[in-house]
């Protein structure tokens, strides 16, 4: 009777014990987002003890779900701020002297204090100086988003390369999932840390991409991503992969072929990023037209015989198929002989190479088609030749080039151009400036306000999603959260209990001595 | 209900944070000045502040405009100023040259002052401001009369300059314009006033938009210049004024003038008068005089006139540059206010309310203040204490 007693009383103080060492570990993880709050579930067996029948883990599934899904929404957002916010400093529109649009009024006030005074050397050399300015900062803020294309592409494969590593990681927990659970199974199944851990690289996982987690009854998760392309599935897992030639992302099948699912992502630190390429797209787009605009737009009245313009084509780069003869009748007779193969760039760059006295740039059009620009540097110069439709024009562009890398202000300006003024339609250009200059800030404003709207859209959204993402987690708090004040009382119970089952050890070993002594 | 160790932490946390982030803000605000600095701190106000730099350095280059304008107009008005008294001193020579009484050696004298009277009006008609010909018209760079033909050669048309949306000012005049006169000359000279017509004709005049022929040279028709001279002025008196003029070589000529200054006229002839009619411009009639004081002949009364009328037709343009002028200065006040109110509508866009941000600076200090007592009262609430 005795040792039954002392048995029941063993197995007791052992199972307080573990109680004991699992309230233990919420102690110690109590300030450890991922874990759950974890109990002894003791299953009375009387009259004959306890047993510890498992331990439960405190935690709604669902709403981690909920939680990783708002992780992923904030995310995309936080990571298209950062992009964009970087964009934003490149338009410092709020320091006097900085911003774009400064540049773009200095150019247009400049020309229309020449076209005031086209005499004035002052104006001259400030509209110059002022154009060349305007060029440069045009090709700097397209320098710098290039850039931040190029570091976009890097975050994306530093972040396909998390996501692979993490369902690698949530791979591997699946099958060791299943060996500690078949390992523990007899003793109360405690391999949760394990779920502790799943959890953790899901909400991580759930960061870089918006992802669908479905839990087996043992705890191993079945990942997939939007569209149900799979991520992990038991102790498997698939990888992804970028492309950044064609901006995608692709999901890479266990047999080598591979399927783009950028569409499918729609969260996520990825999707973030997806949408600032997108948004860079769109934003160099735009800086283009203003580039284009100012190409097509600006020009200089010029007396005869300083300026001609061939026909608009459709392209700048491609071949014309065009084959004839142009006829520069300049400081000497030279004859170009025009190729079905060339393209609009062979042909200026054939005249400029002739140097006899002219000087071609391609120009980009208001149409949107491409032309040769010819400059002469005397009037007494022609140019014959019906291959290009090369006619005399009476005007001449401020700035050429087909974009904004070749923009340039034209090399003839300061020379040629400025030196042959058309006085009696500086006034008329000064009336045309203003439309030019008004659609210029419109389109730069376009830009702008872009930059402006996108950002300030996403930080509001990220605002409120992130409110909604605090108040998932206070709710996922709550449930698998722990308190300190709880464990130890909790702790403090066990002890009573461990104190009161090891007097019961004492009085039955005093008991059995007593009996002992009896005989 | 269970409450977390971490929800509690997590809570100050984002306190925290929101609030660091508010007194953040207001301290950057207080420090720029500057409540927008940038691009998305409000879309809106963003656009509005691109279309008011554009609208102040629009305004600001009118403002030069009118600054260029007003200093041109002023010029140009000081120098007609300057022909318009010199006229007048030969106006006063050309009555004294008139009498029988000055000796041929006075004449030479008084030649010689006309000489340098039409030197200075030269001058002044080549006037430069800067590289331009202020009566240069559009050409600019052209000097507009010749200094020996006295024939104007530089553009016909006035260089204007806008000086606001809607109005553009002619800047650079057209010398032709400014310096021609509504007096034609006959080519057709004869040795006395009462020299009879050989060919009978008729000369077509138009003033303004009334047109009139005058026959001559046929029966009951004026025979003569003097004639001719007389009935022009008794049927026409109130549209023009003839008279027989002496030219340099001792013949004469007949000068048909409109009769009021400001009336512009066309003449053309038939008959005797076929070769026409010539039509000096201001500096061209100086000249004539001059000539004829030169060559010893008194002036007569189509001299008188004829510089009477210079001196009213440059006091009518100086009068008109003068009224330009003064609604190009009138403009100043304009611009400046609506430059003064577009600056202060971007002021109110971009800078900060500094009482407000002030105010709120010290809210948010005290919230801080206040979250961080709370986090320290939170430490002494636990159960360790009472184990």
């Amino acid at each position: 009777m005795f040792g039954y007693t002392l048995g029941v009383a063993s197995q007791g103080l052992e199972i307080l014990r573990k109680s004991i060492d699992i309230r233990s570990r919420n102690i110690l993880n109590a300030s450890n987002l991922d874990y759950a709050e974890e109990e002894a579930v003791i299953k009375s067996l009387a009259p004959v003890g306890i047993t510890l029948e498992s331990i439960q883990r405190f935690q709604n599934f669902h709403y981690v779900s909920l939680r990783n899904d708002k992780t992923s929404t904030v995310n995309s957002l936080e990571e298209r701020i950062r992009i964009n916010n970087i964009v934003e400093d490149l338009f410092q529109e709020f320091l006097e002297g900085t911003g774009g649009s400064e540049f773009i009024n200095r150019a247009f006030t400049s020309y229309q204090n020449l076209m005031k005074d086209p005499t004035n050397v002052g104006a001259r050399s400030n509209l110059l100086a002022n154009a060349q300015s305007l060029v440069n900062y045009l090709k700097d803020r397209k320098k710098d988003m290039d850039r931040i294309d190029q570091a976009i592409d890097s975050s994306m494969r530093d972040h396909i390369k998390s996501i692979n590593d993490l369902t690698s990681k949530i791979s591997k927990i699946n099958n060791n999932i299943l060996i500690s659970y078949v390992q523990t199974y007899s003793k109360g199944r405690d391999y949760k840390n394990l779920l502790d851990e799943r959890d953790k690289y899901l909400r991580e996982l759930s960061q870089y991409v918006n992802i669908r987690a479905q839990e087996d009854e043992i705890g191993r998760v079945r990942v997939e991503t939007g569209g149900g392309f799979v991520l992990v599935e038991d102790r498997h897992n698939w990888e992804l992969s970028y492309d950044a030639s064609n901006q995608s992302i692709e999901w890479n099948s266990k047999d080598g072929s591979k399927v783009n699912i950028s569409s499918l992502i729609t969260d996520g630190k990825v999707r973030g990023l997806l949408n600032a390429k997108e948004d860079i797209k769109r934003y160099l787009s735009k800086l283009e037209n203003v580039a284009k605009g100012i190409i097509s737009k600006v020009s200089l009245p010029v007396i005869n015989g300083i300026a001609y313009i061939s026909s608009g084509f459709d392209s700048y780069n491609n071949q014309l198929g065009l084959s004839g003869q142009i006829t520069l009748n300049g400081s000497s007779s030279f004859t170009i002989t025009i190729n079905a193969s060339d393209s609009l760039r062979d042909i200026a760059k054939k005249i400029n190479d002739a140097d006899v006295g002219f000087r071609a740039n391609v120009v980009v059009n208001e149409d949107g088609t491409y032309s040769i620009e010819v400059i002469s540097q005397n009037t007494s110069y022609t140019i014959q030749g019906a291959v290009l439709n090369i006619q005399p024009t009476d005007r001449a562009r401020v700035f050429v080039g087909y974009d904004i890398h070749s923009m340039s202000v034209n090399p003839s300006l300061e020379n040629v151009i400025l030196k042959n003024l058309d006085y009696p339609r500086a006034y008329e250009f000064n009336d045309l400036s203003r439309g030019w200059w008004e659609a210029i800030k419109s389109s730069y404003t376009d830009l702008a306000s872009d930059v402006a709207t996108v950002l300030h859209d996403a930080k509001n959204k990220k605002d409120i999603e992130g409110r909604l993402l605090i108040a998932i987690e206070s709710k996922l708090q709550e449930i698998q959260g722990v308190s300190l004040d709880k464990e130890f009382l909790e702790v403090m119970k066990l002890q009573r209990s461990y104190q009161a089952l090891a007097k019961a050890i004492a009085v039955v070993d005093e008991l059995l001595q007593t009996t002992l002594n009896i005989i | 209900m269970k409450v977390p160790d971490n929800l509690i932490y997590s809570l100050f946390i984002q306190q925290d944070n929101s609030i660091r982030r508010k007194i953040s803000d207001r301290t950057l605000d207080i420090s720029t000045g500057r409540k927008l600095r940038n691009l998305s701190d409000e879309p809106a106000s963003t656009v509005e502040i691109l279309n008011l730099k554009k609208d102040i350095y629009q305004l600001s280059q009118y403002s030069q405009n009118r600054l260029f304008v007003d200093t041109s107009l002023s010029f140009i008005e000081f120098n007609l100023g300057q022909v318009e008294d010199v006229l007048r001193v030969l106006y006063q020579k050309a009555i004294q040259a008139k009498s029988s009484l000055i000796s041929k050696d006075q004449l030479s004298s008084i030649a010689q002052e006309f000489e340098k009277s039409l030197s200075f009006i030269l001058d002044r008609a080549n006037e430069k401001l800067g590289q331009n010909y202020i009566f240069g018209g559009a050409d600019l760079t052209k000097k507009p009369f010749d200094t020996v033909t006295l024939n104007y050669n530089a553009s016909n048309t006035p260089f204007e300059v806008w000086i606001s949306e809607n109005t553009k000012v002619e800047t650079i005049l057209n010398g032709g314009k400014v310096f021609s006169s509504n007096v034609y000359v006959s080519i057709a000279t004869f040795p006395a006033p009462i020299t009879p017509f050989l060919n009978p004709g008729s000369i077509y005049v138009t003033v303004g938009s009334t047109s009139i022929s005058v026959n001559y040279g046929g029966l009951g028709e004026p025979s003569n210049l003097q004639e001719l001279a007389d009935h022009i002025n008794q049927n026409y008196s109130n549209l023009l004024k003839a008279l027989v003029s002496q030219n340099p070589n001792g013949t004469y000529s007949l000068v048909i003038a409109t009769n009021r200054a400001v009336d512009n006229l066309i003449v053309s002839a038939t008959g005797e008068f076929s070769s026409g009619f010539d039509n000096p411009n201001i500096l061209q009639w100086t000249k004539r005089i001059k000539d004829k004081l030169a060559n010893g002949l008194h002036t007569d009364e189509s001299d008188l006139f004829v510089i009477q009328r210079s001196y009213d037709l440059i006091a009518i343009k100086r009068s008109d540059v003068g009224s330009v002028l003064s609604n190009v200065k009138s403009a100043q006040p304009t611009q400046e206010n609506l430059n003064d109110i577009l600056r202060k509508r971007k002021s109110d866009i971009e800078d900060v309310d500094l009482p407000q941000s002030i105010n709120e600076y010290t809210r948010y200090r005290l919230a801080y203040e206040a979250l961080m007592r709370i986090v320290a009262n939170q430490r002494d609430v636990t159960i360790l204490r009472y184990i």
